[in-house]
């Protein structure tokens, strides 16, 4: 479905993407795992199209999609939720969610609309409850889903996830998980990105690990999880060690 | 739609264009591991001022050196690992042609991998959950046998390790057990049959329908010999000692060439003189470069089999690169019953033992293509008082020093400078 081929970006003279190349085929939930500055980050804003001086191609189904405006990539059903939610926290919830199918306004129908809405709070009632609440005063995991029902809208066919656990206990980690295995079984393809490597390989198929800008390992995520250097860097179940020989 | 039965479909039923975009990935990854992990391939690449960013496409890998047998003994034991060494599940102990030998190591997912591997193979050639695989392998050194276990166990089959059993035990397996698979040495499989003759046993009191042959590959005379005396069908499997043995490429139902695990390996073949690029079809060294091992990544690894590639389509559906069997070397290593052995290391050890010996030679005895036995003919020097002993105790001393470092006894005898057969095609000896 996806294909990122070759794929480098620079900020200036620091490369932050170096030569990288993976895939996403359709249905997957595919998780993007790196330290701070790995460029994960960097890596769906390229594909979203808000990155556009590029070295490399991303194709999605069979088509070339760098160089497109970000409203076209949507309109070719790749969407977005960026990190740290960037709600309009001013306006209602019930509005943010209908902004989600701002790029489609021309071509969607008020029912289809209406059904989207509806499917939408079906995922999140507890959305329905507070629809006419300003986005601004929900809570950090109501926010997040917010910003994931507001994607919805856009009905996207690849779903960019970009730190959905980023500030939120726990407990509402859990949530946004399970929420983010149910988009995928009702047919999203999802990639995702996060540093809580634990949680997102737990319900994601595959996963590719980033060093600097590098792909450094690959592999089905139960692979990964049991990965005595994914463990080390990213689990934290053990101390780096020596190298010992 | 496949129409061929497959343990991992998705993978297998890949196309070319698929295919080779699956291994631009991981072969990036590779490099990216290999530079940052491996400080051999670190300073290899920064000599040449290359940096894994080069890599843009797979005609890129070109540009890299070759890594070669020497390169691994250098770094013996641990020098080449990618990983620490509490990663490490497995170790392997190869021979090399130098003074060293070689380690490989393999992480848990390495030996996954390599189960899957020969799970692949055996379920592309029809073994499936009814049959017994009778792995009559000798283990010793050769952890390719574990392999064979845990790929039949993998796949659901059974599994009857019988190594290192005679013969006439292995045919009691085989009827008493009914094998249906016989996994072992063509040299073994051959003496199996012999030995089923000589008892004057009818084939047919046997269960078996096919064998899994390796590492030597069959000429197709042996071939016929084996699936005509067994009754069965013979497959051919490969593997590099330095990589994983067997499980590398592997013939489908239609054994016409071996399938590349090319998921798990890029393969090239190059001209073993000048280092050059063949084009598909053209014979020479096979080279490989992992795709998918974690603890032991090699780049470029020259194998010194001599083997053509095939791009062409297999009637079996599969679009996978097929080798040619390789009969030939491009260095000096010759097989006996299985047990590979470089002229160099003999010459070693003569001089050590005995450093008055002026010439030597090694007679190999063949059956259907195969090492069957090894002969070395030696030359005392002029004056029988600059040996260190007499002819007998040298003769006994150099055969059982061989004996114990290549595990393989050899008829060692005495010859003159005139009886010595004319220099082979393989090694001539020089010893000032």
């Amino acid at each position: 479905m996806l294909r990122v081929k070759n794929l480098s970006v620079a900020y200036g003279n620091i490369k932050v993407l170096r030569q990288v190349t993976f895939h996403v085929k359709a249905g997957e939930i595919v998780t993007l795992v790196g330290s701070n500055g790995a460029g994960k980050s960097t890596l769906l804003s390229v594909i979203s199209g808000l990155k556009k001086e590029i070295e490399g191609d991303i194709i999605f189904e069979g088509n070339k999609i760098n160089g497109l405006r970000p409203d076209q990539i949507v309109q070719m059903g790749i969407v977005q939720v960026p990190e740290a939610r960037q709600l309009f926290n001013s306006m209602t919830v019930s509005e943010n969610i209908s902004l989600g199918a701002y790029v489609h306004r021309k071509t969607l129908s008020k029912e289809e609309l209406r059904e989207r809405e509806r499917r939408i709070y079906e995922l999140f009632p507890v959305l329905y409850e507070r629809r006419n609440q300003q986005a601004g005063t929900l809570s950090g995991g109501e926010q997040q889903m917010l910003s994931i029902a507001r994607a919805l809208m856009a009905k996207p066919r690849l779903l960019l996830l970009d730190e959905p656990s980023l500030g939120l206990a726990p407990l509402v980690v859990r949530e946004i998980f399970k929420i983010i295995e149910d988009m995928r079984n009702n047919g999203t393809t999802i990639l995702l990105v996060e540093q809580n490597a634990l949680a997102a390989l737990n319900v994601s198929d595959r996963g590719y690990v980033l060093e600097s800008g590098k792909v450094i390992l690959s592999g089905d995520s139960q692979e990964l999880l049991e990965n005595e250097e994914v463990r080390r860097a990213f689990l934290g179940k053990e101390y780096r060690e020596k190298w010992e020989r | 739609m496949q129409t061929f039965s497959s343990w991992e479909k998705d993978l297998e039923g890949l196309n070319r264009d698929q295919i080779r975009d699956l291994q631009l990935e991981r072969l990036q990854l590779t490099c990216n591991r290999a530079y940052s992990r491996v400080d051999f391939y670190r300073k290899r690449f920064d000599e040449i001022g290359f940096t894994p960013d080069d890599i843009k496409s797979l005609d890129d890998l070109e540009n890299i050196p070759f890594t070669t047998q020497s390169d691994l003994a250098d770094h013996y034991p641990y020098g080449m690992f990618a990983v620490p060494l509490k990663d490490i599940v497995r170790l392997k102990y190869s021979k090399s042609v130098g003074d060293s030998p070689i380690v490989i190591g393999y992480t848990k997912k390495d030996v996954k991998i390599w189960t899957e591997m020969m799970a692949r193979l055996m379920v592309s050639i029809g073994i499936d959950k009814k049959d017994i695989v009778q792995v009559a392998f000798n283990y010793s050194l050769f952890t390719g046998a574990f392999n064979f276990n845990a790929g039949t166990e993998e796949i659901g089959a059974t599994v009857a390790p019988s190594a290192m059993v005679s013969a006439t035990i292995q045919l009691k397996i085989m009827q008493d057990f009914r094998s249906t698979v016989l996994a072992t040495t063509p040299s073994f499989a051959l003496h199996i049959l012999e030995t089923m003759r000589t008892q004057s046993l009818d084939p047919h009191l046997l269960n078996l329908k096919m064998g899994i042959f390796g590492p030597d590959f069959m000429t197709s005379s042996l071939r016929e010999e084996l699936e005509e005396g067994f009754g069965i069908k013979a497959y051919s499997i490969y593997g590099v000692e330095e990589l994983v043995e067997p499980g590398v490429a592997g013939e489908c139902e239609y054994q016409d060439g071996l399938h590349i695990a090319e998921d798990h390996f890029y393969a090239e073949v190059i001209n073993p003189a000048t280092g050059k690029l063949l084009p598909p079809g053209s014979p020479g060294e096979l080279v490989i470069t992992t795709l998918t091992t974690e603890a032991y990544p090699l780049i470029r690894y020259r194998t010194g089999d001599i083997t053509a590639l095939f791009e062409s389509p297999c009637p079996c559906g599969r679009r996978t690169i097929r080798m040619s069997p390789s009969y030939r070397r491009s260095d000096d290593r010759i097989t006996v019953r299985g047990v590979s052995i470089y002229p160099q290391q003999v010459e070693k050890i003569i001089a050590e033992v005995e450093p008055g010996i002026v010439d030597f030679r090694l007679l190999v005895h063949t059956a259907y293509g195969l090492g069957d036995r090894l002969d070395l003919l030696i030359v005392p020097p002029d004056q029988a008082t600059e040996m260190r002993g007499t002819r007998g105790q040298v003769l006994e001393r150099i055969r059982a020093t061989l004996r114990r470092h290549l595990g393989l006894g050899i008829r060692v005898q005495w010859s003159t400078r005139e009886m010595l057969p004319a220099e082979g095609m393989l090694y001539k000896t020089v010893i000032n």
